[in-house]
């Protein structure tokens, strides 16, 4: 069955509607045969008996019969008369059964047996029945011929014979099938077109093909993180992905509405109104700040449609800030080795030039504070990505000649689960950079990082010994894009910050004075 | 399926015709409502016209049936003329009939049968008498039966007005039990039963056939003897003669007479006419006819009337087509 089924649409449709037809016309051929054979027995039986009564009451038959050697007469009568009326057969009978008019002339005054005319002989009847006493079965009518007196003399029998009628109305249904062949072939035919305009509307696929395809695209929508919307020429929505419904906070009522009832940002829609192709724009819609891309689908230089794609912009930065980590984290660590180096290099100089005191003396103090800054961290700093992200600072801030360091009294346990490495690292990352920046042009390059865990928040702490932040900008520091520095990709540092504080529903709080700038970062555990 | 559909459509077309010509008639009037017409299928002076003309009389002066009653003469086709005519009307008019409703069908000379009609009533019914010339040489049914089935074609025997009748068909039974070859037989027919009565007595036949009503007299005269009647048992005023039953033949042939309706009456119509006929058959009046027309009283209502007439069709067919010869 299934074997059966997995067949083409054409072969489908075709299949059903052959079948339909040929049912039909089988169960209505079938119908009228059986209809007709009925009628034509009928009508057999009718003009039988209605012939046999005629012949019985022709005078030159009762002149025949009640004179004897007239046979000869009578024989002539019955086979003329007999293919007047298209019977097969006429026999005439004398009151005895002798055979007096017969179609096979050797019967001719041989006895019949009397039963069939019992009721004629007797009581004068008129009758039919069905007969297979002379030629074959059947269908006879029987008269009897009565005398002047009213007796009976003899029986007429006129017989239409079964075969013949059933042959001729198959016949009748012969010509009527050369009919019904045309209207098969019209029914096959039309199938053909039916199944090539559904083919044309389905862009020659098969149906179980467009299913597969229909499974697939809901899979692979609900996979994708990204949200699509798509929409039709009159820009009703068709299709809305989950990932769309989440990022726009939408439901699923809105498909088949129009995408003006979903999104309501007038740029947008003026975009989509001109069929524009757009991609990486980025947008606020309905307050989420989003990375979309607008393509029109277009079909013989006709608008057919239009599919949105969008991503959630904070997912974007996410990534790119993590990028941007560890990138940092690299160079920071380039950095330290870079630092070593010189020291090596200063420490083999006073070597080779025999001061070996100095050189003892400098490597003391090089690992002294190193060996500060180590324990500091490793004993009071708890949570290993800090940690690292910390060394990497260390080696960035000595390789740029900025004196960095962490406050002895910081203590930070391991973060709590809710807080991500990706957040912890662009809090505590872009506040030490931009520290970095700000006190590059300085004389005094003084960086103190510090971290407390006490209680109910995590405090973190970055104060700056730069020029601090004039009071035009102190509001548009935290905007997305404002940057003390040319170029471009820049600019996210503040704001991501920001974002991220807010998501953990911390605080930041931002102190300027001429002596620098102090950012402090509240976040609840 | 011709048929079927003409039917279907007429039928519409009278539903339709009734619905427009009616209306809403809230509630319809009780039967009758109209004159009563009542069919008697022959010429007047016969058997069917006599009884009709009764059955009036006495419906009338009883008071049975408050509305007029009219006896229409439908002459033509042993009877099928008048039950043909009946077959088109409502149920005011009503028709009388006899088994010949039954064997004109069974012998292919009318298309009518019972069932085409609505059988409301048999109400009398006659038997039917062997007759033999005074010198004949039988002294009862039997030994006539014995020479018929020594030889069927040394008997003559008479018969009015045609084969088929109940004076046929009576004969027929009795000599086909006795084991006679009833293809054989030597039948005369005559116009009437007068002229029946006349060959007798002039012995040009050897035996008769014919009811008692037009034998009786003769017999009682001692121009003739009956030597067998076809009743259940022996009549009154002809003691003497033995039933076919006493002469080891079981055959009981009546010649009834009845009333038919036209088909599809409704089961109150039908109850207005049994209780009508219910009454009449009670009466004095009643009585007294079948009397003085030798009529025995042989009543049986709507029900018992419709089953009947069904045992009496399959008894005449078997009689009609089975010839009781062995090969």
């Amino acid at each position: 069955m299934k074997n059966l089924l997995n067949v083409s649409l054409q072969t489908k449709i075709m299949g059903l509607i052959v079948s339909l037809v040929i049912g039909i016309i089988f169960v209505s051929l079938s119908f009228f045969t059986y209809y007709e054979i009925n009628q034509s027995v009928e009508n057999s039986t009718r003009i039988g008996l209605q012939t046999a009564k005629t012949v019985a009451n022709m005078n030159s038959v009762e002149e025949a019969l009640t004179m004897l050697n007239q046979n000869e007469e009578l024989q002539h009568l019955a086979i003329r008369i007999s293919s007047q009326v298209d019977a097969n057969f006429i026999i005439i009978e004398n009151r005895d059964g002798k055979i007096l008019a017969h179609p096979i002339e050797d019967k001719i005054n041989s006895y019949n047996k009397i039963h069939e005319n019992f009721k004629a002989i007797v009581f004068g009847g008129y009758y039919s029945l069905v007969s297979e006493q002379n030629v074959g079965l059947s269908i006879v009518g029987k008269a009897p011929i009565f005398n002047d007196q009213k007796q009976v003399i003899g029986v007429v029998t006129v017989g239409y014979l079964k075969d013949e009628i059933i042959t001729a109305t198959i016949n009748r249904v012969k010509d009527i099938s050369i009919f019904v062949i045309f209207i098969i072939l019209i029914g096959v035919i039309s199938s053909i077109l039916l199944a090539r305009n559904i083919r044309k509307d389905t862009l020659d696929l098969e149906p179980r093909e467009i299913a597969t395809l229909y499974r697939d695209r809901n899979a692979i929508l609900s996979s994708i993180n990204e949200g699509i919307i798509a929409m039709d020429n009159s820009k009703r929505i068709t299709l809305m992905n989950q990932a769309a419904q989440n990022i726009l906070g939408l439901d699923s009522t809105y498909e088949n509405k129009p995408i003006y009832d979903a999104i309501q940002t007038p740029k947008i829609t003026e975009i989509i109104e001109k069929n524009q192709t757009h991609s990486s724009l980025e947008i606020d819609i309905n307050g989420y700040v989003v990375i979309l891309n607008i393509f029109p689908i277009m079909k013989e230089e006709q608008n057919v449609g239009t599919v949105l794609t969008f991503k959630d912009k904070t997912e974007m930065l996410k990534l790119m800030n993590t990028l941007s980590e560890v990138q940092t984290l690299s160079d920071d660590l380039r950095a330290q080795t870079h630092e070593f180096q010189n020291k090596l290099y200063v420490i083999s100089g006073l070597l080779q030039l025999g001061h070996q005191e100095e050189a003892l003396e400098m490597i003391q103090n090089e690992s002294v504070i190193v060996q500060q800054n180590n324990n500091l961290i490793f004993e009071q700093i708890k949570d290993l990505k800090i940690q690292a992200l910390l060394f990497g600072k260390i080696g960035k801030a000595s390789e740029k000649k900025i004196d960095f360091h962490i406050e002895e009294t910081s203590t930070l346990g391991v973060f709590p689960k809710h807080i991500t490495t990706a957040q912890s690292t662009i809090i505590i990352g872009n506040l030490i950079d931009n520290a970095f920046e700000a006190v590059a042009q300085c004389v005094e390059k003084k960086v103190v990082f510090f971290a407390v865990d006490y209680g109910e928040e995590i405090v973190l702490e970055i104060v700056d010994s730069g020029m601090g932040i004039s009071k035009e900008d102190i509001d548009l520091i935290f905007d997305q894009g404002y940057t003390t520095k040319s170029g471009s990709g820049r600019g996210f540092g503040l704001s991501n910050v920001i974002k991220v504080v807010k998501e953990l529903n911390g605080s930041i709080e931002v102190n300027c004075e001429a002596s620098g700038t102090t950012f402090t970062v509240f976040i609840p555990k | 399926m011709k048929k079927l559909f003409t039917y279907l459509g007429l039928s519409a077309i009278f539903v339709l015709g009734a619905c427009s010509s009616e209306g809403a008639d809230a509630e319809p009037e009780s039967f009758p409502n109209d004159n009563i017409e009542l069919v008697a299928p022959a010429t007047p002076g016969g058997g069917w016209d006599a009884t009709a003309r009764a059955i009036q009389k006495i419906l009338d002066d009883e008071g049975i049936v408050e509305e007029n009653i009219n006896v229409v003469n439908k002459p033509g086709g042993s009877g099928e003329v008048g039950w043909q005519y009946t077959k088109e009307k409502d149920a005011h008019t009503v028709a009388i009939d006899s088994s010949l409703l039954i064997t004109n069908n069974l012998l292919g000379q009318s298309e009518l049968s019972y069932e085409d009609l609505t059988p409301l009533a048999i109400l009398t019914t006659e038997w039917i008498s062997i007759a033999v010339p005074n010198d004949s040489p039988f002294e009862d049914a039997t030994e006539l039966m014995e020479q018929l089935k020594k030889d069927p074609t040394s008997i003559k025997i008479a018969l009015a007005p045609g084969l088929g009748n109940n004076d046929h068909l009576s004969f027929v039974q009795a000599a086909k039990e006795f084991g006679v070859d009833v293809t054989k037989l030597n039948i005369l027919i005559y116009e009437s039963g007068g002229d029946v009565v006349t060959a007798l007595l002039g012995n040009h036949v050897d035996v008769a056939t014919m009811s008692v009503s037009e034998s009786k007299e003769q017999h009682l005269a001692k121009n003739f003897k009956i030597i067998s009647v076809s009743s259940e048992e022996r009549l009154e005023g002809l003691e003497e003669v033995q039933t076919w039953k006493e002469q080891g033949i079981d055959m009981v042939f009546p010649h009834w007479r009845g009333i038919v309706g036209p088909p599809d009456m409704t089961e109150e119509e039908i109850a207005y006419y049994d209780d009508a006929i219910a009454k009449m058959v009670e009466t004095e009046a009643w009585k007294t006819l079948l009397k003085n027309n030798d009529w025995l009283p042989f009543y049986k209502n709507s029900a018992e009337t419709s089953e009947f007439l069904k045992v009496q069709t399959e008894n005449y067919d078997k009689l009609l087509t089975d010839s009781g010869l062995t090969d």
